[in-house]
């Protein structure tokens, strides 16, 4: 590309022309590469974490209605603020609060 | 360790499968269609990525690691976009993660200051010496430039791809790349001028 600026043209011509680290050598490279890619292979663990990370997400909306659901049922209203929630659930503890 | 190549008895048998029906295995996650792309694809892959590397080292190292990336992001490949143009946007991206995770290690470390350059000793090919000399003052001078700044310089005027094509590698719009080239050239010619580098 043109860059209108000759000092600049005239060193990007130059550089473009030269290979710092010459042509990329063929020997070794498959072995190395298929040594990544079985690396690169994501295992039981990491298969298990993209999933449970989703299930978690998809989950979220279930939960959240389900509290709704509850809270409903027992006090046909849902809970006024942080307060309110408080006061809801610890009504279910077998403590006497 | 041995290294073996078991692609050569069976290239006549390859180079007559279509490259669609390679990309179409290797998204199907056939790990020896992936290497038989890999190889096709790594001279491309070698010339873009030599522009962001310091040393062979790290330019296989970039290389490999950018194979890695289209070996996973394959699954997400959609036919619609030509193979190609995929492989270099993932390559160009690749390369510019690799610039922001190396720019602090990048910046301690000292480059060849032209001008402190000594004269060579084995009299090679003048016309090579000067292309040799270019490349550093140009390193040198993407070197202070930001990443983004050095992607777009080195996509435009290294690689002498069009700002259309720039804009589409890097996901900007023509109009960004425009500006960015003009205030890193600019940028580029400061430099050039506190090194007392100008003809």
């Amino acid at each position: 590309m043109n860059t209108n600026d000759p000092p600049l043209n005239q060193l990007f011509t130059e550089a473009r022309l030269h290979q710092p680290f010459g042509e990329p050598s063929s020997f070794g490279f498959e072995t190395r590469l298929r040594a990544a890619l079985v690396k690169a292979t994501p295992g039981f663990a990491e298969v298990f974490a993209i999933l449970s990370w989703r299930f978690a997400a998809a989950s979220l909306p279930i939960a959240l209605v389900a509290f709704v659901f509850l809270a409903m049922r027992h006090q046909h209203a849902l809970p006024d603020g942080v307060g309110g929630l408080v006061t809801q659930w610890a009504g279910f503890l077998p403590l006497p609060i | 360790m041995f290294f073996f190549d078991t692609s050569r008895a069976t290239r006549k048998v390859e180079t007559e499968i279509p490259e669609s029906e390679w990309v179409a295995r290797a998204v199907k996650g056939d790990e020896d269609a992936f290497v038989h792309l890999a190889m096709s694809y790594r001279p491309r892959l070698w010339a873009t990525a030599s522009r962001f590397a310091r040393s062979r080292p790290e330019l296989e190292d970039l290389v490999q690691d950018l194979l890695l990336k289209l070996w996973r992001g394959l699954p997400g490949y959609r036919s619609a976009a030509p193979f190609e143009h995929w492989v270099m946007t993932v390559a160009v991206r690749g390369c510019y993660d690799f610039l922001r995770s190396n720019r602090r290690r990048r910046e301690s470390e000292t480059l060849v200051d032209p001008t402190e350059r000594r004269e060579d000793r084995d009299p090679g090919d003048e016309r090579a010496r000067s292309r040799r000399e270019a490349w550093e003052t140009v390193s040198l001078l993407l070197e202070r430039l930001e990443p983004k700044d050095r992607l777009v310089i080195t996509l435009l005027d290294l690689e002498e791809r069009g700002v259309r094509e720039t804009a589409a590698l890097i996901g900007w719009t023509e109009s960004n790349v425009k500006v960015r080239a003009h205030r890193a050239r600019k940028k580029m010619r400061e430099f050039l001028s506190e090194l007392g580098l100008e003809p």
